[in-house]
Order: C-alpha cells, then structure tokens, then sequence
C-alpha cells in the first residue's frame, strides 16, 4: 500500500479535509486533500511550530512531542511527530472541518498511524 | 478585579500546574502556578502563536483560537484573548484540546479583566 493509499484512508474519516506527512525540516512527502485545499503552506507551519514546541519541551524538561494541534477559526490543524513509531523526522498532519471531530479522528489515527509509520519506514 | 485575582479559578482545576498572562510579542504579564521560566515560556509561546499567525493568508483558515501541545507529562495550550495570550499547563492529559466547560467557566473572569470576550 502507497503513502498516499494510507493518507486516502486518513482522509476518508469524517472530518478531516487534509492529510499529509511532513519531514521536520518542512518537506512535503506526500499529501492529499477533499477539496481545492492548498497545503503548500503546512512544510512552514510544522517546521516553525515544531521548532517552538521542542524549546518549550525543553524547557518543561521534557524530550518528546507527542502531537501539536492549531485551532483555527475555519478548523484545526493537527500534527502528530511520528518518533515515538520508530519514524524520526517525520509528522503526520491533518486538517479538520471542526473540532469538535478531533475525538473520533485521534480514535481512528491510533489504527492507522502505525501502519502509516511502517510504510514510510520501508 | 487584578489579573492575578482572574487567574485564581484556573488554579482549581484538576491537574493545573501553571498559567501565564502575557502580551503577543512575549513578554510575560502575570504568572500563577508552578515557577516555570515565565519568561522563556512566554517568549516561546508567543512564537508559537506567531508561526500559526504566518499561514493566514495561504489557507484562509481564519484566526487562530488557541493551540495546544502533549508533551510527555504535560499538555500545554494557548488560548488568544483580547489583546494578550493565555498559556496553560496541565498534567498531561488533564488539559484539554478542546476547551472544557470547567475550564471554560475559569477563564471567563480573565475576559472580563482583559476587555471582553473575543
């Protein structure tokens, strides 16, 4: 099964409009949306926001990020480091209609995340 | 009332451990809980803020409501209020990436001290 054969499936749960991987450094992998969505602009976002959350993990005295979610008016962005599946550098992200989807789509991620992880792995 | 006295209820909460006012470009107002570096924690969330700031105009995805990060034993979030930041962490799992109607309820004197609800 291709990537974007995993990020399809991502995108098939109700809710999410976009699923990407991501290298740390900003790299799009791969990425697949619903609609007319342009995800050019989520390379700047993880890389900038995961820059930030590894000071203040620092800082907190902590080493890992387990995952990092934006609100915004139009829906959340959530990003999820895929470390902790034996995946360094790389993170999933995916964007939602609302948050209010967020429990049912983190419900379904715990499946698909680590097939995704092994396949990014290959 | 003063902000401290705003920030109170939010030290109530169930696995509360710190709580920081402070302005967008990270300067720390008023500090409850935990002695994190309120400083250096300000700094950072305001640059946090700043970065989801930046894909504005790429996605259309509207303002930013708040962000919120899992660490390993805490969660932290950032909520934007009415001219100023609110930056909250909780014992993970506690903090909510939703905003609970508890937590919700603690924030609402700080509205009211910072200007409003937004």
């Amino acid at each position: 099964m291709s990537l974007a054969t995993h990020l399809q499936g991502m995108l098939d749960i109700r809710g999410v409009t976009g699923a990407a991987i991501v290298s740390t450094d900003g790299f799009i992998v791969e990425g697949v949306t619903s609609g007319d969505m342009d995800l050019s602009f989520i390379g700047g976002l993880v890389a900038s926001s995961l820059a930030s959350s590894r000071v203040l993990a620092d800082l907190l005295g902590e080493g890992e990020i387990k995952q990092t979610m934006i609100e915004y008016e139009n829906g959340p962005v959530l990003m999820i480091p895929l470390d902790s599946h034996d995946v360094a550098g790389y993170v999933a992200v995916l964007t939602l209609d609302t948050a209010t989807t967020l429990g049912r789509v983190r419900f379904q991620l715990r499946k698909m995340l680590p097939e995704l992880a092994e396949e990014l792995s290959k | 009332m003063n902000l401290a006295g705003a920030l109170e209820p939010l030290t109530q909460l169930s696995g509360f451990v710190a709580a920081v006012v402070f302005t967008q470009d990270g300067l720390p107002v008023e500090q409850v809980g935990s002695r994190f570096a309120a400083e250096e924690l300000a700094a950072e969330l305001a640059g946090l803020a700043e970065a989801s700031r930046q894909t504005f105009g790429s996605l259309t995805l509207g303002d930013v409501r708040q962000f919120s990060l899992s660490l390993t034993a805490h969660d932290v979030t950032v909520l934007m209020l009415p001219g100023y930041l609110l930056g909250l962490v909780f014992e993970r799992g506690s903090g909510s990436f939703i905003l609970a109607p508890s937590l919700e309820r603690a924030i609402q004197p700080l509205r009211g001290a910072l200007g409003g609800r937004r």
